[in-house]
């Protein structure tokens, strides 16, 4: 008679494929066939929240290793490692090193301690590292020149406030690592602006692969150069599709931005934050980019946003599903046809519309068409 | 509209639209290889109980569109009808799975699949052994030293 627990193993591993990850350890003690084909999924992508989380699972890990036979080392199974806890470099070395050289994806999202002394070896050690997400690390060029050297695979590499990084940041990574998803911050006022138009940049434009870019706080003449490069030569990053840029200076602006929204209609989301965008860059936004579903336009220099752009854009924008108009010029009395949510503590200081509320705006009649060039 | 005879393992003979019996891919892959043919295909390792539920499925959902979306395909969510459908005994249960993946329908191996994840959610190892009568093959040492080694996974 079949039973559950003399399935095939490939029956059982397409159950584990829709068991949650809460259930693991549970089926991992059910009977040693489950255990088999648990085990690796149970290790496969640890998420450590904090501290005690941590101490735990090092303990665990050690244990396993001493106890297991080499042909079955759980360390192996170890392709994701998530965590929030503030690790120094010998913690990470100590766990990273002995064990998880099958390690595919490293998210940091406490990097404050974290130095080209763990992260250098730790490159050598992974090589099929895709994703490196450090959030405010100490590395240095000499991480990057590692990276570079071993990890090929790198797809995703996410530097969140790397302040000792230098203009040659992503060099080692020419024609070396496929890039698709950038993220770089630098603010100013930490003294971290580290990106140049002749280096960064220069360097950025060689991942023609790229699908998503960020950059935080750099200098205007880097965001600039970023949408112009695009504009004078063939298109570098026809793939893209999140573009995220955060000016601070509020120098960029519409002459910077339409030019580039023109030739990328494949954009799905953008953020243009502390611009100095108008009514027109929204209206190209409509014209241009039918896909959009995501747009936040926060923090606006000239303040001067009108309803009949943002109302356009929604109109003509079928997938938008979240538009950030927060301190842009627009409070939420400016539409009538959201009356409802007036007094809504939400919308206070924030005009943050959700999907409820745009599609109010796309269904609400009778508001014209659009003045193409209101408020230049 | 052709029809399509099966034939089960115990000798009894199923005639089905083709098109609800190509939501197999093991047969649609068979009568790509003979053509047109006018003897039953025989499939040794699904008794007439097995097949007659998976025909009422496939004919059920003879129109979906293929899903290849991973993402959809691991939600545990699983239609009214079925739920209703797989309300079964558990050895039904697991002779329509490994019908379903013996036939290659992955959309069925996948519902039910997705019923028997249902019913270990939540559970302790000892409630899933209870629920479907498992024989704990682990020693006493084993079953500790794997308790000690996963014991971070305990309250994920």
């Amino acid at each position: 008679m079949n039973n559950l627990g003399h399935l095939p193993a490939e029956i059982v591993s397409a159950i584990l494929h829709h068991v949650v990850e809460k259930d693991y350890y549970a089926c991992s003690l059910i009977n040693r066939s489950f255990y088999k084909a648990t085990n690796p999924l149970l290790w496969q992508a640890p998420t450590l929240r904090n501290g005690s989380k941590a101490q735990l699972f090092m303990k665990c890990l050690v244990e396993a290793q001493q106890q297991q036979q080499q042909h079955h080392h759980v360390g192996k199974h170890i392709r994701r490692l998530t965590s929030n806890v503030p690790w120094t470099d010998t913690d990470l070395l100590q766990l990273i090193l002995p064990h998880m050289s099958h390690l595919e994806h490293l998210a940091l999202e406490t990097a404050k301690n974290i130095s080209d002394i763990s992260m250098e070896p730790i490159a050598q050690h992974c090589p099929h590292l895709i994703t490196l997400h450090l959030n405010g690390s100490l590395i240095t060029q000499q991480t990057m020149n590692a990276l570079g050297q071993h990890c090929h695979q790198l797809t995703n590499l996410i530097l969140d406030y790397a302040p000792h990084l230098s203009p040659n940041t992503l060099t080692p990574l020419v024609h070396r690592c496929p890039l698709r998803k950038v993220l770089l911050s630098a603010y100013a006022a930490t003294g971290g602006t580290w990106m140049t138009v002749d280096e960064t940049v220069k360097d950025l434009l060689c991942f023609r692969g790229l699908t998503s870019l960020t950059i935080l706080g750099s200098s205007p003449e880097v965001l600039k150069s970023v949408l112009l490069q695009q504009q004078q030569q063939q298109v570098s990053w026809p793939e893209l599709t999140v573009l995220n840029l955060d000016d601070g200076s509020r120098d960029v602006g519409d002459s910077d931005f339409i030019p580039f929204l023109q030739i990328h209609p494949g954009l799905t989301e953008l953020s243009l934050t502390r611009c100095e965008l108008t009514s027109a860059t929204v209206m190209a936004m409509a014209a241009h980019l039918p896909n959009l579903s995501l747009v936040d336009v926060s923090q606006n220099g000239y303040q001067s946003l009108s309803t009949t752009s943002v109302r356009h854009m929604v109109r003509q924008c079928p997938l938008l599903t979240s538009l950030d108009l927060s301190d842009s010029g627009l409070e939420i009395n400016d539409f009538p046809e959201l009356e409802m949510l007036w007094d809504h503590p939400a919308y206070l200081y924030t005009l943050k519309l959700k999907q409820d509320a745009i599609e109010r705006i796309r269904s609400a009649p009778g508001h014209g068409n659009p003045v193409i060039n209101d408020q230049q | 509209m052709s029809n399509v005879r099966l034939l089960s393992s115990d000798n009894e003979e199923f005639v089905v639209q083709k098109e609800v019996a190509e939501r197999s891919v093991l047969i649609k892959n068979m009568l790509e290889d003979v053509g047109e043919t006018d003897s039953a295909i025989p499939l040794p390792n699904v008794t007439a109980k097995v097949l007659k539920k998976v025909i009422e499925w496939c004919d059920h959902h003879s129109s979906d569109p293929v899903t290849t979306d991973e993402t959809e395909r691991r939600t545990t969510d699983i239609d009214e009808w079925d739920q209703k459908f797989m309300e079964v005994d558990q050895e039904t249960l697991f002779d329509i799975i490994l019908a379903a993946n013996y036939l290659d329908i992955k959309p069925l191996l996948d519902v039910g699949c997705k019923t028997v994840a249902n019913m270990i959610k939540g559970k302790t190892a000892e409630e899933i052994r209870k629920i479907f009568n498992i024989v704990n093959d682990f020693t006493p040492e084993e079953e500790a030293q794997i308790r000690k080694e996963n014991e971070w996974a305990e309250d994920r």
